[in-house]
């Protein structure tokens, strides 16, 4: 078995760029995003975290609003308008939005940054600072830790009967590129080599969030439990168990229990609820998905009602 | 392609839509050359069923050809070419309930499981063209249909048997048969049937094809209990009549062994709680409608059984639950289990031993459906079924 600490880690370039190194101010290094959520006594840094597309949109909107904003200022109205303004054209000129930092999500885009930092794109966890120099990302968190699925964390366990031998839906859940099949939050899962996997999921609005997961036990058949690792969009374990039931073959009872801090803390769960995606709820959805595919090799689909009329 | 579209209560049109597309491997599309429209159909032109959407296509009766197969079909089961009838409900033939033959209860049809389980603790099966709660699939009253799951859902019919002759084994054939069935008929038993019309006119029939001694139909309409004497039953008209005291006098004062409630709570439609004030206003209504199954618990024998095929949604009032207890009456129900009984039925239509098509009265083209709906609606006496043909 694997055990964690003695794993090499691989971040993400996007990843890293929730808690960008760029800093508009270069002397203080991003403040880690743990810092950010739970609203500590440090310095809140200004995170890079719209993508070029959006602070072209943002800059524009925003010189819009001021310019016919400030006219109205003079006589006593539009104080909003101008406020917006320049909000919009603060975030459009430093790449920072307060409102997705608090949330944790980012814009941002890995490939142009790319473009203009080449020596980033190898995806180590070095981070090249303004000044041209390469460092150790200081924003290379460690882990959760169990403390903080305490106090912050979101449990879920659901369950779901099967169908079909145990051995059948443990070698399915095994192979974690097909967990996008049912798992419609995720985006993509790549195995990065026996233990390890890069994940990434849809967040609201359009959102992705990354994280890197490992597995941290394996035994064939019966269970598979996981943890991320490293500077996690979501830090989350969990894992999921393929039990017999008694007395009638071929049928398995798949139990999942799930863990996981959202970003921004109750917040991102607050935020996510009103997409509803309920974790519970998403996770029951997942395991009805699952039990499709392993009954009847597909996913039931009915079209979003197509077709229909106008 | 033309398409019967639900827009609204009492809106329903004829609409250009797109064409069904193969979205899953196990998936056809069927050039459907017949179909019909089921009482039940009427529950969604009243309005009385949650989670219909502007522009849903309807109809769960239909039969065609198959025109176009997904990857995945078992071609052994399959071809394209054939001439299929499609039971209503969209089953998957290989999870616990289906293993079973519940296929009304298939774990895996229903894309929107969430709502019916926030209602029921479970969801049942998705069904063609009757609501989202249902699994929001299209339905059959159109040029064309997808059929999901077509190798388990799609059965062959002889080219020697009309469409007329086959095409209720998608539903009120294997309703009415599902009934008499589940009413555990013996030898000299006498059944009572509340409900004259397409699922009681099948159940009677079954009843009597189940070795029934006497049926006995309890309706009010004239025409259909006119269809109900021409199959051998004894009527009792409602309006005319008290049943309760009618049925004594036909069985000697002990009541009938088997019940079948073929009416339905329709007024209760498929109320889920979300729609809780309107549960409450339909419970008002229902303390009528629910007079029929009521009146069958009251009425049958002790230790018979009361078979329930007509639809209920909600919760009922004024369940005399201690006369169930009292009695030892049995009560068996549910939607059909149409994959079920489909192949045996099918024997029967072909040794002649039944023939379906005596509930047609009105066929009309598919452009005419609203118009249908509308009849169907309002001359209950007259328009027992109706045909579509695309």
């Amino acid at each position: 078995m694997v055990t964690p600490n003695s794993v090499t880690r691989t971040i993400s370039e996007t990843t890293l760029d929730q808690y960008d190194l760029e800093t508009m101010d270069s002397e203080s290094p991003a403040t880690k995003p743990r810092d950010l959520q739970s609203g500590s006594s440090a310095k809140q840094s200004t995170v890079r975290n719209v993508g070029s597309n959006e602070r072209n949109i943002s800059l524009a909107a925003g010189a819009l609003l001021l310019l016919t904003g400030l006219p109205k200022l003079m006589r006593g109205r539009g104080i909003l308008q101008t406020a917006a303004g320049a909000g919009l054209v603060y975030r459009g000129m430093t790449g920072n939005c307060p409102l997705y930092q608090h949330l944790g999500l980012s814009t941002r885009d890995a490939q142009h940054d790319r473009q203009s930092s080449g020596k980033r794109a190898s995806g180590s966890s070095k981070g090249v600072y303004p000044d041209g120099n390469e460092r150790d990302t200081p924003s290379s968190k460690p882990s959760a830790a169990p403390s903080e699925y305490n106090l912050r964390g979101i449990h879920v366990e659901q369950s779901v009967t099967i169908s079909k031998p145990a051995s059948d839906c443990y070698a399915f859940w095994r192979e974690l590129g097909l967990l996008p099949q049912f798992m419609h939050h995720l985006k993509s899962v790549v195995e990065t080599d026996q233990t390890h996997s890069h994940w990434v999921a849809s967040a609201p609005l359009g959102f992705s969030v990354e994280w890197d997961a490992e597995i941290i036990n394996d035994e064939k058949d019966r269970l598979i439990a996981w943890r991320s690792v490293g500077n996690a969009g979501v830090d989350n374990s969990g894992s999921v168990r393929f039990i017999d039931v008694p007395g009638r073959e071929d049928s398995t009872e798949v139990r999942v229990v799930l863990d996981y801090i959202p970003p921004a803390g109750k917040l991102g769960s607050i935020v996510a609820s009103l997409f509803g995606e309920e974790p519970n709820q998403t996770v029951k959805a997942d395991l009805k998905r699952f039990q499709q595919l392993m009954e009847t090799g597909e996913v039931a689909t009915n079209g979003d009602g197509k077709p229909r009329a106008k | 392609m033309k398409a019967l579209t639900w827009h609204s209560k009492f809106d329903v049109r004829v609409s250009n839509v797109d064409m069904p597309k193969i979205l899953n491997p196990r998936d056809a599309i069927l050039k459907v050359t017949s179909t019909a429209i089921c009482g039940s159909d009427l529950h969604l032109y009243d309005g009385y069923i949650p989670t219909m959407k502007s522009g849903d296509i309807l109809g769960h009766e239909f039969m065609g050809e198959i025109v176009e197969l997904g990857a995945g079909v078992d071609k052994s089961k399959l071809a394209v070419g054939d001439r299929v009838v499609i039971p209503f409900n969209v089953a998957c033939g290989s999870c616990f309930f289906c293993k079973k033959q519940l296929t009304s209860c298939c774990d895996n049809t229903n894309p929107n499981a969430a709502i019916p389980r926030a209602a029921y603790g479970s969801s049942p099966a998705g069904m063609f063209g009757y609501s989202h709660m249902f699994g929001g699939y299209a339905g059959g009253q159109a040029e064309y249909v997808r059929v999901p799951l077509a190798d388990f859902g799609a059965f062959k019919v002889p080219e020697d048997l009309t469409d007329d002759q086959v095409l209720f084994l998608t539903d009120i054939f294997p309703t009415g048969y599902m009934a008499a069935a589940n009413a555990e008929i013996e030898k000299g038993d006498t059944v009572a049937v509340w409900g004259a019309g397409p699922v009681g006119q099948f159940a009677l029939r079954s009843a009597l094809l189940l070795g029934a001694e006497r049926v006995v139909s309890i309706d009010d309409v004239p025409g259909r209990l006119e269809m109900s004497r021409a199959a051998g039953a004894t009527t009792i008209d409602i309006s005319k009549e008290t049943v309760s005291d009618k049925l004594m006098e036909l069985t000697g004062g002990r009541g009938p062994d088997r019940c079948i409630d073929a009416v339905g709570l329709e007024a209760h439609g498929m109320s889920i709680d979300a729609a809780i004030d309107r549960i409450k206003v339909a419970t008002f209504l229902a303390t009528d409608r629910a007079h029929a199954l009521r009146e069958a618990i009251q009425c049958c024998r002790k230790g018979g059984t009361v078979s329930v095929p007509g639809v209920y949604g909600g919760v009922i009032d004024k369940f005399p639950f201690g006369a169930a207890f009292g009695k030892g009456l049995t009560l068996k129900m549910g939607q059909t289990h149409v994959h079920r009984y489909l192949p045996e039925l099918l024997k029967h239509i072909q040794a002649g031993r039944l023939d379906p098509t005596f509930v047609i009265t009105h066929r009309m083209p598919l452009s005419d459906a609203p118009n249908a709906y509308k009849m169907f609606s309002e001359n209950k006496s007259q328009v027992i079924k109706v045909v579509l043909k695309p």
